[in-house]
Order: structure tokens, then C-alpha cells, then sequence
């Protein structure tokens, strides 16, 4: 295994540099956040009640309103690992001070980090958007990232834990060893939870594999999976 | 003609920016459940209905809101939702009328998920079916 590779500015590589080594981060599927809490105090995720609630419906209903099941963007913490578990890559450019993730899934989407120090804008907060606003900055060789703005088009997890515009996002990447990435992220919504908590995850390097189209609206049949709400609450609860 | 002319432009330059900011609005519907813009109808029978426009926000402690936005709005004095039920109490008062309203979520996973009840205006109780939009 090669050693983390730096850029010219000194900068851990999050991705790679020689392409004998070249790769994608392949995150594993995580359904929720409850069992990788940093700092447990209650059981499971601090929500308020009416999060909980909702939380416990979209449980119920199998998850049929998902949002990424209709192609929609997931941002923050679900960019990183969501239900289809797709790879993502660090583009990293230090001359124009700036981070690029390319994600392969979920609306071949991108995520701008602004290294030049700016502060998020107000109109992160005014024009919420389905990525948020991001700002980044290293800790030693730790990638710290801050984004804001989110708006509340989708879930915090694939499992259905909500999200609000609140939500407040704090992003650690840490480039362990070349083939892990260490992920720990600070999330303080007070829109649906009473207290800020912090989870965190290894992903694993997929090395060899490169980023390819994926245009998840081509033929999406999860629209089609399930009947209407009173349909599959009957069925649900006919099961033994 | 000129002026109609100049009218057409306005028209269709406010069309332009507000139709596609509709589905946008839409789609932003997964966070708290009352927050957002509904539509709908209330009356004491099925013939003589008023539209409403009913618009919440949550600020992660309490919603708040009104009834048609406005100059004219009517804004909740209290507004209250039971996660154990999905159910709804809003209240209001303006020009001397009291507004009282109950009612349920349904459709919750929907973001076209409707409020339907009773809604009591003064001396007049009818009932109410809302949807977000």
C-alpha cells in the first residue's frame, strides 16, 4: 500500500496521484445513524418528538416517499453515504483554492468546498439549495468542512430521519492510510433534534475503479414499487 | 395597445420566474410537517365554500403562520401539532371572530399531504380540507 500522497501545497491527497493507485471512495450502505453515535446519551438519535414521529412513519411505510428514490439530491451527510451506496471522489485544485466532490450517484451530482476562507454568504440561508453551502479548511492533514443552507427537499438518512433547514453541518475527512478514509461528521439541527450529535464511519478506497454515468431518472421504477398510502398501510399491517 | 402590450410582458415575465420556482417549493416538503403554503376550502356545506391560503413556518420551537397572507392575514395565535396523531388545533382572532381549527394530516409522506376538519369562524362551524403546495 502506498503512503498518503501530497500535493505541491503540502495538503494530504484525498484522491490519488499516480495512476497506478488511482480509485474512487466507495462508502458501504448505512441505513441510519443510531448505532454510530460518538457521544450516546440517549437511546438512539436526539430527536424531537414530531422528527421522531415522522422518522417512525417513513419506518413504517417502507420508506416510500424517499427522496433519492426519486432521483433528488441528497446532500450532507446522505452525499456521503446513501442507498445505493455510490462512489464519490476529492478533486482537489489548491491553486484556486478550492474542493470539488464528484459523486457518481443520486443526480451525478457536485459539491463545491471554498478553501479561500470566506464565510457562507447570507443567501446560503435566504435560497436554501439541495447541497448547502460549503466552506473548508485542513487541521493538520484533517479536511474540515462546513455547510449551511440546506434546503428541505430531502431525508438525513436512508432510513428516514428528517432534516430541516437548520441543519448545520460539520464534516471531518481524515485519510488514515491510503485505503481508508476516516468520516466523522457534527450535526446540529435544532429544527428536528434537541441537541447537536456527532457520528462517524470508515470508508474504504476502491482502488482501480474510476466514477461512471449514472443517470438515476433513466428508467426509475421506484416511483412504481409501491400503491397509495391507504393501499400499503393495509398491506403492511395484514402481514404476519 | 401599448399598454396592453406592456401588460402581456409583465404578466409573462412573473410567470416566468414563478413557475419554475413552483415545483422547487414542492419538493422542499420533507421537514416539519405543517411548515409550507396550503390551499383549499372551508364552509358550512358543501355549496358555499371559501378558499383559503393557509402558510406555516416552524422554527424549530414553535409554528406560527396565518390565514391568507397579506395585508388581510389572520395569524395564528396558537398553532399546535400532536406528532402522536398528526392532529392540528389552530387558532386565531381577528375583527371580533374567533377561528378555531382541528384537524388531521393525511397523506403524511405526500408533499401534496392534506389537513382536513372542522373550522369554526365566529358564530359559523363548518369544515376545511387544505393541501400543501
Amino acid at each position: 500500500m502506498p503512503p498518503v500522497p501530497r500535493l505541491s501545497d503540502g495538503s494530504p491527497s484525498l484522491g490519488w496521484v499516480d495512476p497506478t493507485y488511482q480509485g474512487v471512495w466507495k462508502p458501504v450502505r448505512l441505513r441510519d445513524y443510531a448505532e454510530l453515535l460518538l457521544d450516546r446519551k440517549e437511546e438512539g438519535l436526539p430527536f424531537q418528538p414530531w422528527a421522531k414521529a415522522l422518522y417512525q412513519y417513513r419506518i413504517k411505510t417502507e420508506q416510500k416517499d424517499d427522496p433519492e428514490g426519486l432521483c433528488l439530491p441528497p446532500g450532507g451527510t446522505l452525499a456521503t453515504v446513501n442507498r445505493t451506496a455510490s462512489p464519490w471522489e476529492f478533486l482537489q485544485m489548491p491553486e484556486q483554492k478550492r474542493i470539488i466532490r464528484v459523486f457518481e450517484g443520486a443526480s451525478h451530482m457536485w459539491q463545491i468546498i471554498y478553501m479561500d476562507g470566506r464565510p457562507h454568504p447570507q443567501e446560503a440561508y435566504d435560497l436554501p439549495t439541495w447541497m448547502g453551502h460549503s466552506v473548508g479548511h485542513w487541521e493538520g492533514d484533517t479536511l474540515v468542512v462546513d455547510t449551511v443552507g440546506f434546503n428541505e427537499g430531502h431525508w438525513m438518512t436512508t432510513l428516514g430521519a428528517p432534516r430541516t433547514n437548520l441543519h448545520h453541518l460539520i464534516e471531518r475527512f481524515t485519510r488514515t492510510n491510503y485505503n481508508t478514509l476516516r468520516y466523522e461528521a457534527t450535526i446540529d439541527d435544532p429544527g428536528a433534534y434537541t441537541r447537536p450529535f456527532r457520528v462517524g464511519w470508515n470508508i474504504n478506497w476502491g482502488p482501480g475503479q474510476e466514477l461512471v454515468e449514472v443517470v438515476c431518472t433513466e428508467n426509475n421504477q421506484y416511483p412504481n414499487l409501491f400503491p397509495d398510502e391507504d393501499t400499503l398501510l393495509k398491506q403492511l399491517e395484514s402481514k404476519p | 395597445m401599448k399598454m396592453k402590450i406592456m401588460r402581456m410582458i409583465g404578466l409573462l415575465t412573473v410567470l416566468a420566474i414563478a413557475v419554475p420556482a413552483l415545483p422547487q417549493a414542492l419538493n422542499e416538503g420533507q421537514g416539519h410537517p405543517l411548515k409550507g403554503v396550503w390551499l383549499g376550502d372551508w364552509g358550512v356545506d358543501k355549496a358555499k365554500r371559501t378558499p383559503v391560503t393557509i402558510e406555516m413556518n416552524w422554527d424549530g420551537k414553535a409554528v406560527t403562520g396565518s390565514i391568507n397572507p397579506g395585508p388581510d392575514a389572520v395569524v395564528f395565535t396558537k398553532a399546535e401539532l400532536n406528532p402522536d396523531n398528526w392532529t392540528v388545533h389552530l387558532e386565531a382572532e381577528s375583527r371580533g371572530a374567533r377561528y378555531v381549527i382541528d384537524g388531521q394530516i393525511e397523506n403524511l409522506g405526500s408533499l401534496r399531504r392534506t389537513i382536513s376538519g372542522t373550522w369554526t369562524q365566529g358564530s359559523q362551524k363548518g369544515n376545511f380540507r387544505i393541501t400543501r403546495h
